[in-house]
């Protein structure tokens, strides 16, 4: 080793630090591949329990009635079913609306209503579990918000894994279904492909879930009951909370990818930002709240197991290792120029090998929402990181083109301009959240505003926007931040078959 | 869950096309299909890695 590259490959070490979140991806993806060997259907009975539907409601007037509407159309027994909604003090007609489908819906309908709101939906939701766990009529409970749209089929594609009493809650797969909706609506779509149809998957061969989603997560009766028959309302996340407990209290928790559930997501970043700003803070107090979980593998459940907390910690600390993968590459430049451009080019060979697998195999696990978002998927990484993933590829001729750009206008390509594009490339990776960021500070619903922040998060890729957020979250929690809940504006914009 | 058998059979009796094994055969299926699947991406990943030798050496 010649003298002084200890530091130097020390520094390449920190570089690849960055790798750690793609590596983790394809581990992920590998693990979709052998799903078909750990599906539980053996175990599944055709079990149709008494299910009570629980759905919290805060002026949702706009979407409730078709809710109720479509889940009284579900094909299940309807003496099997009771929708209970709680309406949290809501100022618009939701009292009205729920009232008048109570009356359509004799038996079936029940409308709860709290008159002292705003303490959160884990608040809401304890409010309805109280009347519902009073009488022992619910065998199952389904949690779901009020604008989602369950398949005729999907709730009993659920129910039949609670055949089996060491399953104690059920998700279903969970798709954006906003119709027509917009660029945004479509990058989300293609990241539930990901977060959902693909990760899920691998969690249930792992063996572990990480989070119930929150428009649908079915609990066994005695699930609820072994976790305290109530929700937490101690986070932002009393979802991953509920999926945690279900788990460390014995019982399995399961993802059953089809039963297809459709959602109204947001529609601008702004929108994106606060709904997703609110996870992220669940989970930062998630991580914090189960910090005797993590890495610590037990019998009776798998949260501790060393690949769900590498793929947890993959998600969590996704900022933090692009922050110090980009800090080492700057170091390594000054430290070693030749080295940084080989843990540069090594780390974006990663890159590019973790995105066509990724990618490609996205929108072959659901090519109904391939179909739709593919533009999306392609461009996931940014419209930058693609150039830089071409320049590592096929060098040659990217600096070719590069060279003739700059002639054409009057620059020359010389070794200044080289080491500028080099030291670009290397802060991108966290230059690219703060694009992102600005993308969300520049939008505006009509004028230049709008187109430009959408080209901004184009350049800056989808993904770095998810990453701006997780860094927001974790200031937010240092900072001890008022810890509000903020309720996703619905419109009833969901235009599938349900 | 304390419920008889008959019970369980007159609720499955009231849907409309309802055949459990069906659809979990067809669960089943998508499952085993989406691993064959995975060949196509990892032929293009192969395909990535052979122009990239064929390029840099």
């Amino acid at each position: 080793m010649r003298g002084g590259s200890v530091a130097g490959w020390i520094l390449v070490a920190f570089v690849l630090v960055g790798a750690f979140p793609l590596v983790t991806g394809c581990y992920q993806y590998l693990l979709v591949i052998v799903h078909f060997t750990r599906l539980h259907y053996r175990k599944c009975g055709p079990w149709l329990p008494r299910t009570a539907v629980l759905i919290p409601a805060w002026n949702e007037g706009a979407v409730i009635g078709t809710s109720i509407d479509r889940l009284m159309r579900l094909d299940y027994p309807r003496d099997a079913l009771r929708i209970y909604v709680v309406d949290d003090a809501s100022t618009d007609d939701t009292p009205d609306v729920v009232l008048a489908k109570a009356e359509q819906y004799p038996g079936s309908v029940h409308h709860l209503r709290r008159e002292h709101g705003g303490e959160g939906k884990a608040a809401t939701l304890n409010h309805g579990l109280a009347t519902i766990m009073a009488d022992d009529w619910m065998q199952a409970l389904l949690i779901m918000d009020a604008d989602v749209v369950y398949e005729r089929t999907s709730l009993r594609a659920m129910t039949r894994h609670l055949a089996d009493p060491r399953i104690g809650a059920v998700t279903g797969y969970i798709q954006e279904g906003s119709r027509p909706g917009n660029y945004m609506t479509r990058f989300i779509a293609y990241e539930y492909v990901t977060a959902q149809a693909a990760a899920r998957r691998a969690q249930n061969v792992i063996g572990a879930l990480a989070c119930l989603a929150g428009g649908a997560q079915l609990h066994s009766r005695a699930n609820l009951a072994a976790i305290g028959g109530r929700i937490d309302t101690g986070t932002l996340a009393e979802d991953t909370v509920s999926t945690f407990r279900t788990q460390l209290a014995g019982r399995r928790v399961l993802f059953e990818p089809h039963a297809k559930v459709w959602a109204e997501e947001p529609g601008s970043i702004a929108a994106l930002w606060k709904q997703r700003l609110r996870w992220a803070r669940g989970n930062v107090q998630v991580t914090w709240l189960f910090r005797k979980v993590w890495f610590r593998p037990a019998r009776a459940h798998r949260l501790g197991s060393i690949s769900f907390g590498a793929i947890w910690f993959s998600v969590f600390l996704l900022p933090v290792t692009l922050l110090v993968s980009c800090a080492a590459l700057i170091a390594l430049y000054f430290v070693d120029n030749s080295l940084s451009y080989s843990a540069f080019r090594a780390l974006w060979i990663i890159n590019v090998i973790t995105y066509v697998f990724l990618v490609s195999y996205t929108l072959l696990i659901d090519p109904q929402a391939g179909r739709r978002c593919w533009r999306q998927g392609v461009l996931f990484p940014g419209v930058v990181s693609l150039l830089i993933m071409a320049t590592v590829l096929f060098s040659v001729q990217m600096h070719w083109l590069l060279r003739i750009g700059l002639n054409d206008v009057g620059l020359t390509y010389g070794v200044s301009a080289r080491q500028a594009e080099l030291l670009f490339s290397y802060v991108w990776l966290t230059a690219s959240m703060g694009v992102a960021y600005l993308a969300k500070v520049v939008e505006r619903d009509t004028g230049p505003g709008r187109y430009l922040s959408r080209g901004l998060l184009y350049l800056a890729g989808y993904g770095s926007l998810l990453c701006a957020i997780t860094l927001a979250a974790y200031l937010k929690e240092l900072r001890h931040a008022e810890a509000t809940w903020e309720k996703t504006d619905k419109v009833g914009k969901i235009g599938v078959p349900g | 869950m304390g419920e008889d058998r008959q019970s369980r059979q007159d609720r499955r009796a009231g849907l409309t096309g309802y055949d459990d094994q069906a659809e979990i055969r067809n669960a089943v299926s998508y499952e085993r299909v989406l691993a064959a699947k995975a060949l196509i991406p990892l032929l293009m990943v192969g395909l990535v890695i052979v122009i990239f030798r064929a390029i840099h050496g």
